[in-house]
């Protein structure tokens, strides 16, 4: 054991931070996941706490739902982005990024539009805000569903930019899906909570289009 | 416009727009261009709301316009986040760039705590500051009440403005309790105690802090929009019948809930991955487990207020009618979704209380803590079972009477962790070497008070004593010796002994025990009574009462200005001693063995100069052969033997 202070080797500061803010990224990712599956548990709990009471038999008198195919398309391009977002990834993996890309534009892209089409769904809606309590808490569900899923456009877009700007840095280390380069792990780790966070949200997507579409 | 995309911005770096200097200092946000900006936001959605909603039925000739009030306040918060340059971020990832953060320094100028700062150490002292703001500001509004209560006949205020203010103060104070130990002191001391040199997020936890005061002013204009008249609870229908101060009452507590949910990422990333080699779990302080253990709570229970809030904000605003039976809601809906976030709300309250407490005692008794682990354990119960007590509220008000049992039961049964709790306290205590400094008197003074608040509480929740004294003072008193007698005092203990790190400074024993004793007795003198006062039928928010418990009112309203006067000579001698005497604090001068002390005082700008080497518990006092906690200039051979 050295003996002189001065020439003690020390922990290796930022190779620790790097490895500490790749593990923050998972636990906030997951953190995520957690606070929007409660904040859209209190939406499903309204959801189901009125429908049980039926106030005046007022829950929803003549079973009428917000348009079913505007509802069914959200879902379908969420679970459509999810999947080609995963498949992307799978093929980041194995160091190609373009395709990555590609797949994550698209995934951006079909997540924005599904973000468009809830707020659009609110100008075509069978009820008014007090019609009854199914069109009450349907029209609570839908801006907060609208903005969920822009954010979560956002961050999928977010990566995308993220991976054109620094792609050419990591080219020579095998490319930002292989690469050992900080700056690579680093947009990997981004990348696995960002598609950690949107599987949990299209699942989320497809429980609520059975309660909203479906159960009604 | 305080957004900047330039690459260089950062907060407090110089902006990448041209111009002047003041033009430059304009555009990287601060407090000035946020507050212009805000003000603008709000004119603007005030504008734009009443271009929606001014011809609605609902809103013509009401001298109300909720739409165009909260579009308002959502504009002006987001323009006050753009003016403090918070979103040159978010922006700037847009295009795959990032705005960077910016350096720390050995020595901020005052101007610093009011800018969008990422350095841990001020963001705790600015929430340090608002949270005393708060504080100050609903206990101010408490003796308003106090003044109203002094004659059962004759007025200071009216009916409605006295519910106002019962309204304000109790909704001020609970805000301000949801935060009042993790911002100042869980942002300054926790990457100090894992032995980190920052936060996981740094943004996270200015963003978790600039909520903060929007809230605050929010919240306070409730006063002159007339009011809220739902009180802090905000039940339906009062809350849906009410003007425009409800919106503010919707909006700030929404504000403030955003504000946990940030603080508790940060804080659940930051200690689960930035601890230091050698800081086990076993080794954490127990005041980091009771700040991992609050934001684990506040993140299961905080969206569930944001729902219940936007639900009472829609039903307002866009006419929904989830809260009013007559079109299929429910005003139970409300109570159900505000008091499942409430009861564990009640419960982090307490447990950052108790964990400052733990964390103190062990200093002055000279012992270790006593029951470690069953501390963790009682935390970690408390927390699990907050979950499932909410509907012990709702006892009076329309609940099955056959799920009565199952709650009273739950209720009853947290009492057994949050027993824990205060037996680990008293174990740690029991033969200490006790030294009597103002931090200990107010550590021990926790106790105190909290044995008449919880044992209260386990028979509050017995279905037949509540069926009698819900609504009454009797509740009343049980929540303030809870949370006032409990995490007030162990909130001014932890200023009495942080203040050496926060400031450099050691406040003046003489002082603070003059500040403790008159507090411990007036707080005592003002709620032990109310106890009485509601066993004999006195009404919570009812501005008259019977005239046979004048003598007992007048007896608290007297020691409540007896309490307000100790806390003005609080802030009197705090403020005296933090900008005019500085009384210079040695280093370490509780002798503590935690890590956050050996960083030196004043707090190095990085914290540590390495990263450290946690080599044993922080709390082996008494013990002869504990070595340091940590080491500072760790070794590789340290880090593989211990890490």
């Amino acid at each position: 054991m050295a003996s002189n202070v001065d020439e003690r080797p020390v922990i290796d500061e930022e190779a620790y931070y790097h490895d500490a803010s790749l593990g923050a990224t998972w636990t906030a990712s997951r953190t995520a996941v957690a606070m929007v599956a409660t904040l859209y548990g209190g939406l499903a709990f309204a959801f189901f706490y009125l429908r049980s009471l039926n106030s005046n038999g007022q829950w929803n008198p003549n079973h009428i739902t917000a348009s079913t195919i505007i509802g069914t398309t959200i879902t379908l391009l969420i679970v459509v982005a999810s999947l080609v977002n995963y498949f992307g990834v799978r093929r980041l993996r194995r160091g190609l990024v373009l395709d990555w890309q590609v797949a994550g534009t698209f995934a951006a892209a079909f997540v924005l539009i599904a973000g468009g089409m809830q707020i659009w769904e609110l100008t075509r809606l069978p009820f008014q805000p007090s019609s009854f309590g199914y069109a009450s808490v349907f029209i609570a569900f839908a801006p907060v569903n609208a903005f969920a899923i822009l954010l979560t456009g956002y961050w999928l877009e977010t990566a995308v930019m993220k991976s054109v700007r620094i792609k050419r840095q990591a080219i020579a280390d095998g490319g930002l899906g292989l690469s050992s380069l900080p700056i690579a792990e680093q947009f990997r780790a981004n990348l696995d909570g960002m598609s950690f966070f949107l599987n949990g949200f299209a699942f989320i997507t497809v429980v609520f289009y059975i309660i909203f579409y479906v159960i009604a | 416009m305080a957004i900047d995309m330039s690459q260089s911005t950062g907060v407090g770096q110089s902006g990448g727009a041209g111009g002047s200097t003041a033009v430059k200092w304009f555009a990287r946000g601060n407090i000035v261009s946020a507050t212009v900006l805000g003000a603008g936001g709000w004119f603007f959605g005030h504008w734009w709301g009443n271009v929606i909603a001014g011809q609605y039925t609902s809103v013509q000739n009401s001298g109300t316009n909720d739409v165009s009030w909260l579009l308002g306040a959502i504009f002006a918060t987001v323009a006050w986040f753009i003016g403090l340059g918070a979103l040159n971020h978010p922006i700037a990832k847009l295009w795959g760039g990032e705005a960077p953060l910016p350096e720390k320094k050995e020595k901020y100028s005052i101007w610093e705590y009011f800018s969008y700062s990422t350095d841990h150490k001020v963001v705790g002292i600015q929430y340090l500051f608002a949270m005393l703001m708060y504080f100050f500001v609903a206990g101010l509004l408490a003796l308003g009440i106090r003044t109203e209560l002094l004659s059962p006949t004759y007025h200071i205020w009216g009916p409605d403005t006295y519910i106002e203010i019962v309204g304000e103060h109790g909704t001020m104070m609970m805000m301000m309790m949801t935060s009042v130990i993790m911002g100042p002191f869980g942002n300054f001391l926790v990457p100090l105690m894992i032995g980190s040199k920052k936060m996981a997020f740094p943004r996270l936890e200015a963003v978790s802090f600039w909520f903060t005061v929007p809230a605050f002013f929010f919240l306070l204009s409730a006063l002159w929009q007339g009011g809220f008249q739902s009180g802090w609870t905000g039940y339906a229908p009062l809350s849906i019948q009410g003007g425009v101060g409800q919106d503010a009452y919707l909006f700030s507590f929404a504000l403030m809930a955003m504000s946990m949910l940030a603080a508790s990422t940060n804080m659940v990333a930051t200690i689960i991955n930035y601890r230091a080699p050698g800081m086990r779990w076993s080794r954490l302080s127990v005041l980091a487990w009771g700040m991992i253990t609050t934001a684990f709570t506040m993140i299961l229970s905080v969206p569930v207020l944001i729902d219940g809030l936007y639900v009472m904000g829609m039903d307002r605003a866009v006419q929904t009618s989830m809260l009013y039976g007559q079109h299929g809601g429910s005003p139970f809906l409300w109570e159900n979704l505000f008091w499942f976030f409430g009861h564990p709300e009640v419960y982090l309250l307490a447990l950052p209380g108790f964990a400052m407490t733990t964390e103190i005692l062990p200093v002055f008794a000279r012992k270790p803590i006593f029951a470690f682990k069953t501390s963790v354990a009682g935390m970690i119960g408390v927390a699990t079972l907050s979950f499932f007590v909410w509907q012990h509220h709702l006892f009076n008000s329309g609940m099955n009477p056959d799920m009565r049992p199952l709650f009273m039961l739950s209720t009853e049964l947290i009492s057994i962790p949050t027993g824990f709790l205060y037996l680990v306290g008293m174990g740690t205590v029991w033969r200490g070497r006790l030294r009597f400094n103002v931090p200990m008197l107010f550590m021990l003074s926790v106790f105190f008070n909290f044995l008449w608040g919880g044992i209260t509480g386990v028979y509050n929740s017995d279905v037949p004593v509540d069926a009698l004294i819900h609504g009454s003072f009797f509740v009343m008193a049980h929540f303030h010796f809870t949370i006032m007698g409990q995490l007030m005092f162990a909130v001014f203990g932890a200023i009495y002994y942080y203040t050496p790190l926060f400031f450099g400074i050691k406040l003046s024993e003489k002082l603070g025990k003059i500040h403790f004793w008159t507090m411990f007795i007036f707080f005592n003198s003002t709620f032990l009574p109310l106890f009485i006062v509601g066993w004999l039928g006195q009404p919570r928010r009812v501005f008259e009462y019977a005239a046979r418990l004048q003598t007992l009112n007048q007896w608290v309203s007297i020691s409540a200005y007896g309490l307000g006067l100790s806390l003005a000579f609080f802030v009197v001698t705090f403020v005296w001693q933090l900008v005019v005497s500085r009384p210079k604090s040695e280093q370490n001068p509780w002798d503590s063995r935690g890590l956050e002390w050996l960083v030196g005082i004043p707090v190095p700008k990085d914290n540590f100069e390495q990263i450290p080497v946690v080599l044993s518990s922080p709390y082996e006092y008494g013990n002869p052969n504990a070595g340091p906690m940590a080491d500072l200039a760790p070794s590789i051979s340290s880090v593989g033997s211990d890490a």
